[in-house]
């Protein structure tokens, strides 16, 4: 399975960017010339402009040209005229985001580094460095990563905290590096225990499917009913549905769940169906993830084919390679890269393939996994594949190079019976949804 | 006009009257009738008279003397009386020489008249009274006929004497009435054996004050030094005087004689001769100053003032020899002194009082060698003063005496406001009362001068906040800030820099010419620093911009800041904040731990993440994946703890740790590496002016931060006002060391960041050099950025490299 969907935090930070900037505008107001207050409403204009245009983009293309509308911002209100105008850090640091979703990683750490070197201190400096360490750490260079996550998170607790959850999202990279990297280098192994994280009053006997968001929620089905789990494990809401497949990748923001009909939400009630390019609706959908800017990368095993849809279901494109042929999930990493695990079948062996976030081929592996029936992905690019033949969990980097196998019984004495399921979340605990267990078992 | 002309111009008249040339008369009647200006107003002259005057010669010249007598006579009527008020004969001469010239003219005329008319009494009557009008008057033969010159000849031999006088001694002075008279007698021969010389005085050796040496024993009778003289040339008598005959009194005197009065009597047509010996009664004292102006007191009474400049044959001697001989006086003659002792007080304001005392043995004159008197003044030593520096005394410039060591300045006693001006390095100012023969020794702390150029802009009250606002620029404490408000608004007039032309903020600063401005203030207002403020308005302003630029070679763009108008005063957090930022931190040493800890949710304690090789984390034995179980003796549970411990180190102070790892709980000690830092130039409330003007100080002295680092200070500071062609010239001179942290490979980053930007404007020709700049720096360990302890360069050059490249 996949892991949860961002929305929900992105949504939040964007609410939280808001509010920064009306306080930040307040402030300025108040020591500003008209010139300059002018300059900030006019950036201000254009910087929610380009958030706007990113929240509707049916296309990386879409993206790319709400990106290009971030950076007008430093382009029009340059350091030499505006010194005081914190909207070009902030316009720097989305572009710098978007541009990571949309495949242009090397410009990105270009702005992000220029928000850093470049710019005054302001509140977008912990943002700046936690996503330059972010793409440090897919990148693979920890230490670099280790380094400008610290500063984030200090950054963030230190008053310059205002934009999003930042110290969070660093504490939970910096978590990741410890469990991944540096655990090894003390000669532990990553994962050292595992203990049971479903709660009875959540009312799932047979969980069959699991989602981790990266706030921290997780989102537990059966066949007929979701249930939410709070940061703390706690059952938070839930859900009597029929014919529920698996959660869906918008767990943290609205979490929803695959039926027969689409995706379904959980807190909100709505359903979005896809439509098929050729006519009528989707089926036998076995995953689906809603990207931050609401749309949606899914996986339906009857037409063997990643497609694309916006927010609304209308389909954009699908991913065509030849070599899928019975894809079971799919997940989709920070990077917007998507993963897509396909089972093979007699005659080709299961594989992992990974498309750009632009849609482009860009490799796959292959490993005679005996019934792989789930995929997650990490913040580090690391690949988790559920084999329910072999009742094991295999961590493998970004590069394929095998980091762990996990099971059938698990680092503290947990032994996976019949799992179904598998989820990462942001400090790259594994969840593993076991419906023989009748538990969601957590690896940490 | 002349008595010469006069006596030309009544001649040839008279002869033309004669013999009755009429182009002659022209002459004289055109002579007689030219105004002058000057003596026309100093005259008594009545302009009628001189008219008759020339209408009589008019008749006189057409042939008709006995026509011309009556006017002629009652011409001399109307001037007799008034030559009468003038004191007449050589009075008249000396005080109205144009009545007297008109007056001797109408006689001359009358004379001429009467003898054409063969009336020889009334002739010799007219002569006569031309003779005693003037004892000396000639008439040319020639021109005035013989006849006439004869007659005139022979009335002066009637009338007329000459005396002579033979006075001892030499120097007196003879007068009879007004009239002085030479000195007929010859100079005594020179005496053998000195005898007969005057006498030396006897100066008491414990002269209470005077420069040493030069009265006492210097002192000389007058006549002594004439010995030593070359032979003197043949002595020539002075013509006799000729004087009316009739009975007179010469009245001779001298200082140190007795006055005496001689009578005697002058023939006409004869010569006397009067002797007269004056007899000596006191000593005289001789003495000239320099300056003049002294006064000068016997035994504490006042005698007399030394005054007038010396003769230009004067050349001082001995210790005044070196001293201008123009400065000195003539000399003051000190008489009524009987033989005895006597205390010489010379005083003059500004100066130190003259004091000897002087035995005169004899009654003789007695000449002091020329006194030099010295001025009052106090010696103020400058210590630390730079070659270069100005130095100014209540406004006049002083030229310190730079063989000395400190440095000096003399003043004379009195109040001083000094200061001291060395282009960028700074302005010091003192108060000192100076006292005569005081040293005092000032130690000149050179703090660059802030100059504020005044208010642009017309409410009165906003005006008052902005000059209330300079007591925060003084308070701290960075700069000597100068108000040269009255000054430096008529400059900026000059200039073209008006309210409303600053006022249009982003004109001004495009389109005004900031490099002229910034040159021609400073060279009338040189300081490190300037600052000028502008209202927002004329009536009721509510903010004002202040404009600050620095000295050069900082760069000429003005910085702008904004401040509010609240209550009567700029808004006091603000202008806190800019009067702060006057004193950037240059620099400023950090200190480098070498590990980064992190947090984890799945530990309770931090975790020692990456470790620098070369650091003092990793000689302490640090290594990733250690957990710190305390820091600083606290237990540890965050990684921000270990921050501000480093943050709070001294320099050698260490920090010490106790980690887990694979071999248990180990307490490790951390002493820091201090290293330098640099400012950072994109803080939003630095300003630029006052960091370009405190590093072009810094770079002008030998301090102790290296030279490269300011300059690379410098070189960011450019980088972050986005002057990016000066970026690379300047970082192009910077000759940074090979080390790590801060040096070479920052430089060469920075270079490569400048080139980046160009590119980002348009100029995409330097886009794959700052690739390929940052490509080379991509395998660079030791670099570093911002400090020692900064970022490491590698990385970063690695990731800008590939954002050049482009995905």
């Amino acid at each position: 399975m996949t892991s949860g969907s961002k929305k929900n935090s992105t949504r939040r930070r964007q609410r939280c960017f808001r509010a920064g900037t009306f306080v930040g505008l307040t402030l300025v107001a108040a020591v500003l010339p008209a010139q300059d207050e002018a300059a900030e409403r006019e950036a201000t204009v254009l910087v929610e402009a380009g958030l706007a245009a990113a929240r509707d983009a049916a296309s990386i293309d879409d993206l790319a040209l709400a990106r290009e509308r971030l950076l007008e911002v430093p382009r029009r209100f340059p350091r030499s005229q505006h010194p005081r105008l914190q909207l070009r850090g902030r316009a720097l640091v989305e572009a710098a985001a978007l541009g990571r979703r949309t495949g242009a990683e090397r410009k990105a750490a270009g702005e992000l580094l220029r928000v850093l070197e470049r710019e005054a201190e302001s509140e977008w400096t912990p943002r700046a460095h936690f996503e330059l360490g972010d793409l440090l750490l897919m990148r693979g260079d920890w230490q670099d990563a280790a380094r400008h996550l610290r500063l984030a998170r200090e950054g963030a607790l230190g008053g310059n905290g205002g934009n999003g959850n930042v110290a969070g999202d660093a504490l939970e990279r910096m978590t990741l590096i410890h469990r991944l990297i540096l655990r090894p280098l003390a000669g532990q192994e990553r994962w050292l225990d595992s203990r049971g994280y479903l709660p009875a009053q959540a009312g799932i006997e047979r969980p069959r499917g699991v989602a981790a968001g990266a706030d921290g929620r997780l989102v537990v089905t059966e066949t007929n009913r979701a249930a939410i789990l709070d940061a703390d494990g706690a059952p938070a809401s839930a859900r009597d549905l029929r014919g529920i497949v698996r959660p869906s990748h918008t767990a943290a923001d609205s979490p929803g769940v695959i039926t027969a009909d689409g995706v379904t939400g959980i807190e909100d009630p709505r359903t979005v169906s896809f439509s098929r390019v050729g006519g009528g609706e989707l089926d036998r959908i076995v995953a689906a993830h809603r990207d931050g800017f609401g749309n949606w990368t899914v996986l339906s095993r009857r037409s063997a084919e990643v497609l694309r849809y916006d927010a609304q279901g209308r389909p954009i494109e699908t991913l065509r390679v030849a070599a899928l042929t019975q894809p079971v999930d799919v997940a989709v990493g920070r990077d917007g890269a998507i993963h897509v695990l396909d089972a093979g079948a007699r005659s080709t062996p299961p594989s992992v393939l990974r498309f750009a976030a632009d849609g482009r081929f860009e490799e796959a592996f292959r490993v005679d996994w005996r019934r792989p029936v789930a995929l997650d992905v990490d913040a580090f690019g690391n690949r988790y594949v559920l084999d329910a033949g072999t009742l094991q969990i295999l961590v493998y980097d970004a590069f394929a190079t095998p980091l762990a196998a996990l099971g059938p019984v698990l680092p503290g004495g947990q032994e996976l019976r019949a799992p179904e399921d598998v989820a990462v979340d942001g400090q790259a605990r594994i969840f593993v949804a076991d419906s023989r267990l009748g538990q969601v078992v957590v690896l940490e | 006009m002349s008595r010469n002309l006069l006596v030309l111009a009544a001649v040839p008249a008279v002869l033309a009257g004669l013999c009755g040339a009429a182009s002659a008369q022209r002459i004289g009647v055109q002579e007689i009738g030219r105004s002058d200006l000057e003596i026309e107003r100093s005259t008594r002259l009545p302009p009628r008279t001189a008219a008759a005057l020339s209408e009589a010669g008019d008749i006189y010249a057409g042939g008709d003397s006995e026509g011309a007598v009556p006017l002629l006579q009652e011409v001399i009527d109307t001037l007799e009386p008034l030559a009468a008020d003038a004191g007449g004969g050589r009075n008249l001469a000396a005080g109205d020489p144009r009545l007297f010239e008109t007056l001797r003219t109408a006689w001359l005329y009358l004379a001429a008249a009467r003898w054409t008319l063969d009336d020889r009494e009334g002739a010799d009557q007219a002569l006569d009274r031309i003779i005693r009008l003037d004892p000396v008057f000639e008439l040319d033969a020639e021109t005035a006929g013989r006849q006439l010159t004869d007659r005139l000849q022979s009335r002066k031999e009637e009338l007329v004497g000459r005396v002579s006088f033979v006075v001892a001694p030499l120097d007196a002075e003879i007068r009879v009435g007004d009239l002085a008279f030479e000195n007929a007698a010859p100079p005594p021969e020179p005496p053998p054996t000195g005898e007969d010389a005057t006498e030396d005085a006897a100066v008491d050796e414990s002269a209470e004050e005077g420069p040493a040496g030069e009265t006492a024993d210097s002192a000389a009778p007058e006549d002594a030094a004439s010995e030593e003289e070359a032979e003197p040339e043949p002595f020539v008598p002075p013509e006799p005087t000729a004087m009316l005959a009739g009975d007179y009194l010469a009245q001779v005197s001298r200082p140190g004689y007795l006055p005496t009065t001689a009578a005697f009597a002058i023939d006409g047509g004869r010569d006397l001769e009067v002797t007269v010996e004056l007899e000596r009664d006191s000593a005289v004292v001789r003495l000239r100053t320099a300056p003049t102006g002294a006064a000068v007191l016997v035994d504490g009474i006042e005698r007399g003032l030394t005054e007038g400049q010396a003769e230009p044959w004067f050349r001082p001697e001995g210790a005044a020899a070196d001293h201008p001989p123009e400065d000195f006086s003539r000399e003051l003659w000190l008489d009524d002194l009987p033989a005895g002792r006597y205390r010489i007080d010379i005083e003059k304001d500004g100066f130190r009082s003259f004091r000897t005392s002087l035995q005169l043995p004899d009654l003789v004159d007695y000449e002091l060698p020329p006194i030099v008197l010295e001025r009052e003044e106090a010696v103020i030593g400058l210590v630390g003063l730079t070659e270069g520096a100005s130095v100014l005394g209540n406004g006049r410039i002083l030229r310190p005496d730079w063989s000395r060591s400190p440095p000096q300045v003399r003043l004379p006693p009195g109040a001083y406001d000094l200061s001291v001006t060395h282009g960028t390095l700074g302005y010091f100012e003192t108060s000192v009362v100076a006292e005569d023969r005081r040293r005092i020794d000032i130690d000149i702390r050179l703090r660059p001068a802030l100059v504020y150029l005044g208010v642009l802009g017309d409410d009165p009250a906003g005006v008052r906040a902005v000059e209330f606002a300079l007591d925060a620029f003084r308070g701290a404490g960075t700069y000597s800030v100068l108000d040269r408000g009255a000054e430096g608004t008529g400059l900026l007039a000059e200039l073209g820099v008006d309210a409303n032309a600053l006022r249009a903020r982003t004109t001004a600063r495009r389109e005004l010419d900031w490099a002229a401005i910034q040159e021609q203030v400073q060279a009338r207002l040189p300081a490190a620093l300037y600052v000028a403020a502008v209202l927002n308005d004329d009536l009721v302003a509510d903010a004002v911009d202040l404009w600050w630029w620095p000295a050069v070679p900082g760069p000429p763009s003005p910085d702008v800041r904004t401040l509010r108008i609240e209550n009567r005063r700029l808004e006091q957090g603000a202008l806190q904040r800019l009067a702060a930022a006057l004193d950037p931190e240059l620099g400023r040493r950090t200190p480098r731990f070498g590990a980064t800890l992190i947090d984890s949710r799945a530990a309770a304690l931090p975790i020692v993440a990456a470790v620098d090789p070369d650091g003092p984390a990793a000689a302490a034995g640090l290594a990733p994946g250690m957990e710190v179980v305390t820091i600083a003796g606290e237990p540890a549970s965050s990684s921000i703890q270990l921050t501000a411990a480093v943050e709070s180190a001294e320099p050698g102070e260490a920090i010490e740790l106790a980690t887990r790892g694979e071999d248990g709980v180990t307490v490790r000690s951390v002493e820091p590496e201090w290293g330098w830092a640099l400012l950072d130039a994109f803080d939003p409330d630095l300003l630029p002016s006052a960091v370009a003007a405190r590093l072009h100080q810094e770079l002008e002295r030998t301090g102790d931060i290296p030279r490269w680092l300011l300059e690379l200070d410098l070189a960011n500071l450019l980088l972050a006002g986005d002057d990016q062609a000066e970026v690379v010239r300047q970082l192009r001179t910077v000759e940074a060391p090979g080390r790590s942290g801060l040096g070479r490979d920052t430089v060469q980053y920075m270079l490569g960041l400048a080139l980046t930007i160009l590119a980002e404007e348009g100029r995409d020709e330097y886009r794959s050099r700052a690739r390929t700049v940052f490509e080379a720096l991509a395998s660079r360990e030791r670099g570093r950025l911002r400090s020692d302890a900064g970022p490491e360069i590698a990385p970063r050059a690695r990731l800008h490299a590939e954002a050049l490249a482009g995905n």
